[in-house]
């Protein structure tokens, strides 16, 4: 393990897990975190990768609904299309210079953690699509994938 | 951006259970079929000219031979040089959308492989707004056949 600033050290971060990758520990800034919210109907969109959900609605923002684990991993296990009363982490990403919000379904158990200055930093899962992940670090002895949202809004605009 | 600065009127079309919209100055005619025609015969008329019918839900949705039900209606749609016919499965009377109801398309979906122009939000739900010549363009260089240009004059 390699001691690193992952540009992430000192930061405030949003930790869940999602359906379908039920032992990986993911993280955003919480300044990326727009809101964890239900979501009304979600709108099926034709030619859309099929990790891509559909469309929400979100305080009058149209919102990119994703299956975060179809994104980030091939060998998501397999799971409903979508669960009743789900929430859902909506959180805003740039794509061109210009803002954007995308979401997707989170497991309850979602909570706060903040990444000391010096932090172990692990291996990153070779199965993850490696530009949605910055880095993997171990907090308090547990593994912590931290995301990159832009990496992911790159890959969803052309995958 | 969307073309529209103000409100327009829309046509709300059944595709594979979902609603989607298109604009009602792109609409040149609309036909029932009849219950012996079937969709892989059916085409739309315009000017004088058959156009071959695209089914838009085997586009939109693709779904294994079969388990489509009979198209019901054909939309012929017309838009600058092009006209070219829709298989759906219905068609609702049409609509105004207000500008309050309009948005853009997300910037993650909103490249070149997507022909939506816009959404549409209605109390049943957001609608996908059909972009007919992106669609169109689409068609022409795939399925040129499926293409009708239009003659010089014929323009909407």
């Amino acid at each position: 393990m390699a001691h690193s600033d992952n540009g992430r050290a000192g930061a405030r971060l949003l930790q869940f897990k999602v359906p379908g990758l039920p032992e990986l520990a993911l993280a955003i800034t919480l300044q990326e975190v727009l809101e964890v919210t239900e979501l009304g109907a979600i709108t099926r969109v034709p030619f859309a990768p099929p990790f891509v959900t559909g469309l929400g609605e979100w305080r009058d923002i149209m919102v990119t609904v994703v299956d975060l684990a179809d994104l980030l991993c091939k060998n998501a296990l397999q799971r409903p299309y979508r669960a009743a009363g789900a929430h859902y982490l909506i959180a805003k990403v740039s794509v061109d210079n210009r803002l954007d919000a995308i979401a997707w379904s989170i497991v309850s158990g979602a909570g706060m953690v903040n990444v000391p200055t010096e932090v172990p930093q692990g291996n990153i899962s070779h199965e993850l699509l490696p530009q949605g992940v910055y880095a993997t670090v171990a907090i308090s002895d547990t593994p912590l994938t931290l995301l990159n949202l832009a990496g992911i809004a790159e890959y969803i605009a052309r995958p | 951006m969307l073309d529209y600065q103000s409100s327009f009127q829309y046509l709300p079309v059944d595709v594979s259970g979902q609603v989607f919209a298109i604009p009602m100055s792109e609409v040149a005619a609309i036909r029932r079929l009849s219950d012996e025609e079937e969709a892989s015969s059916a085409s739309g008329e315009s000017a004088q000219s058959t156009i071959p019918a695209i089914d838009l839900r085997s586009l939109f949705f693709p779904t294994p031979p079969g388990d489509v039900e009979k198209a019901a209606y054909v939309i012929v749609i017309s838009v600058s040089q092009f006209a070219c016919a829709a298989l759906v499965d219905g068609v609702r009377p049409a609509r105004r959308a207000e500008m309050t109801e309009q948005f853009t398309m997300p910037s993650l979906l909103s490249g070149e492989r997507y022909p939506f122009k816009g959404i549409i939000r209605t109390p049943e739900g957001l609608l996908l707004i059909i972009d007919t010549y992106r669609l169109a363009e689409a068609l022409r260089r795939a399925r040129p056949e499926l293409i009708v240009e239009k003659a010089h004059g014929s323009q909407r």
